[in-house]
């Protein structure tokens, strides 16, 4: 039993190093030079020489992230809470937000630039419009799936709209809010990322950019590394506090 | 033995009891496109104060939907209807509703759970914080009553459906609302468990005589629950028969087994049939 605990808790790892293993000896045993794909080691080495810059960096772009997808979360809720509570609302946004949605949000980022000009302003635009969504359709989704019998037992106690809402609706949609958050915070990278390749002077994109320009192909790895480690970390910790919050959703025993 | 009715609910249903519900000529149409679904015609329905009334028909038969309208979160199209003496215009607040599905809310305790309408409706609403101990000695009178004392800071998921179904019920009732609509709550329930809120819920009417209304498929339900069981015609409804259950034929448990009973369920079903066979 305690065995069994143990494999389980460790097979995400073993998976990581697996994958990590197989790539190392790939690149060996067919002798793939540096510029194409660096072997695990390379990469490491690059970002372990250049990590003042990787540093900076991520920051800037972990900033840009988090301050983006802030500004999603509470844009999303408001407005998941809005289009959920009422089906002619639902009906009338409902096309509109899928126009956005459809709209590649790279091709934004000129328009941002545009606006406000190179550096953070437009990577966290971009984040917030990729990372917003989601959270929008799923909060709404949670609100709008209310059972009809509740609803019933509600309207016939007199209970306004905003109780309603507080009362049952918004708690209601937190499984379906958290879920979408897990997925709203790697868009939002994936925003953070694309707005500093288009257009910036920092961040993981630029470097990015930078270092593939000049063909250090290493480094290139390095900072994809990165991003994935930090996608992760967010990913854990949105986790975290959805495990904390719902654990009623899950009927007490653990998630995914 | 048994008195029949004839089918019209003009005359007090209960023992000469003003009626505490009234529905007349009501006629109701689904949808709003042209093909509308005629659900109800020409119905009538009374129910005296304080009577527990069931209604039996075939599925689809408009059921369901005399609840809505009683309890004003449906208008009729064409008709009347009454409760306490006002014509009904939106939704009342002195009804408690329990269903076939339990609703319960899943981040809430059972006490919480029951406490919810308390939180909501008006007169208690503004006070709950204050009256909270009061509210929860109150529902724990409740849940002491129908068998729950034990689960109260238990989840709904983590409670059977029976438990589950008591929940509801003590949720429909800790407003203590002069009116108890009933739809299939014990539909979903096993046969034991079923008997079991039979008696729970009979042994909480006779304590407070709030006037019931309890939709079943079930006439040994009905038979065994209502002083009086209206057979409702296929769509689209109306009332065809009702018929008063006497008190002696229901008493208790072993009642159910008694062959008076059976001939009262075997009329039943004769009129149910007629229903199925000849949509009015």
């Amino acid at each position: 039993m305690n065995r069994r605990k143990l494999r389980q808790a460790m097979s995400p790892w073993i998976t990581a190093g697996g994958f990590f293993a197989v790539w190392e000896v790939a690149c060996l045993a067919f002798d793939i030079p540096q510029s194409i794909l660096p072997s695990p080691t390379d990469s490491v080495k690059a970002g372990i020489e250049f990590w003042p810059v990787i540093l900076s960096a991520s920051m800037q772009t972990l900033y840009t992230t988090l301050v983006g997808f802030f500004i999603a979360l509470v844009v999303g809720v408001a407005l998941g809470a809005l289009v959920g509570s009422s089906q002619a609302m639902y009906r009338a946004t409902n096309p509109l937000l899928i126009g956005f949605n459809s709209v590649p949000k790279v091709a934004m980022v000129p328009v941002l630039v545009m606006w406000f000009g190179i550096g953070s302003v437009p990577a966290i635009l971009t984040a917030f419009l990729t990372a917003f969504f989601p959270i929008l359709a799923n909060v709404a989704t949670g609100i709008a799936t209310l059972e009809p019998e509740l609803a019933d037992v509600l309207r016939s106690l007199g209970a306004k709209r905003g109780v309603i809402l507080r009362k049952v609706g918004l708690p209601r949609a937190l499984p379906y809010l958290f879920a979408s958050l897990k997925v709203a915070i790697s868009l939002a990278f994936v925003g953070s990322v694309i707005a500093e390749m288009v257009a910036s002077d920092g961040g993981i994109g630029y470097l990015l950019l930078t270092a593939s320009s000049s063909f250090r192909v290493p480094l290139v790895f390095a900072a994809l590394l990165v991003v994935g480690v930090l996608g992760i970390l967010m990913y854990v910790i949105a986790d975290l506090i959805e495990r904390r919050s719902t654990r009623w959703a899950t009927r007490g025993g653990g998630s995914l | 033995m048994v008195n029949t009715l004839p089918p019209t609910p003009e005359e007090p249903a209960s023992g000469g009891q003003r009626p505490f519900v009234e529905l007349t000529d009501v006629s109701l149409t689904y949808g709003d496109f042209g093909e509308g679904l005629l659900a109800l015609k020409d119905f009538n329905l009374s129910v005296g104060q304080g009577e527990f009334c069931a209604l039996v028909g075939p599925s689809g038969c408009g059921k369901s939907t005399t609840l809505k309208l009683v309890s004003g979160l449906r208008q009729p199209d064409a008709g009347g209807v009454i409760v306490a003496g006002k014509e009904v215009s939106k939704p009342l607040k002195i009804v408690g509703m329990a269903f076939q599905n339990p609703t319960l809310l899943p981040w809430r305790t059972s006490l919480d759970n029951v406490l919810l309408p308390l939180e909501i409706v008006d007169p208690h609403r503004r006070r709950f914080r204050k009256e909270r101990a009061r509210h929860v000695e109150r529902a724990m009178a409740l849940f002491d009553k129908v068998g729950l004392k034990d689960v109260a800071d238990r989840f709904p998921w983590q409670l059977s459906g029976g438990m589950q179904q008591r929940v509801s019920l003590c949720r429909s009732l800790i407003h203590e609302p002069d009116l108890l609509l009933l739809d299939e709550p014990f539909g979903a329930l096993d046969a034991f468990t079923r008997e079991d809120l039979w008696d729970t819920v009979k042994a909480l009417w006779e304590e407070r005589k709030f006037t019931t209304l309890l939709i079943t498929h079930d006439l040994t339900e009905s038979v065994y629950m209502a002083e009086t069981v209206h057979v409702l015609s296929a769509r689209p409804g109306r009332v065809i028969h009702s018929q008063r259950i006497p008190a002696h034929l229901r008493r208790t448990r072993e009642d159910r087994f008694s062959p008076a009973f059976a001939d009262t369920v075997h009329r039943l079903r004769q009129h149910v049939g007629h229903a199925q066979e000849n949509p009015s």
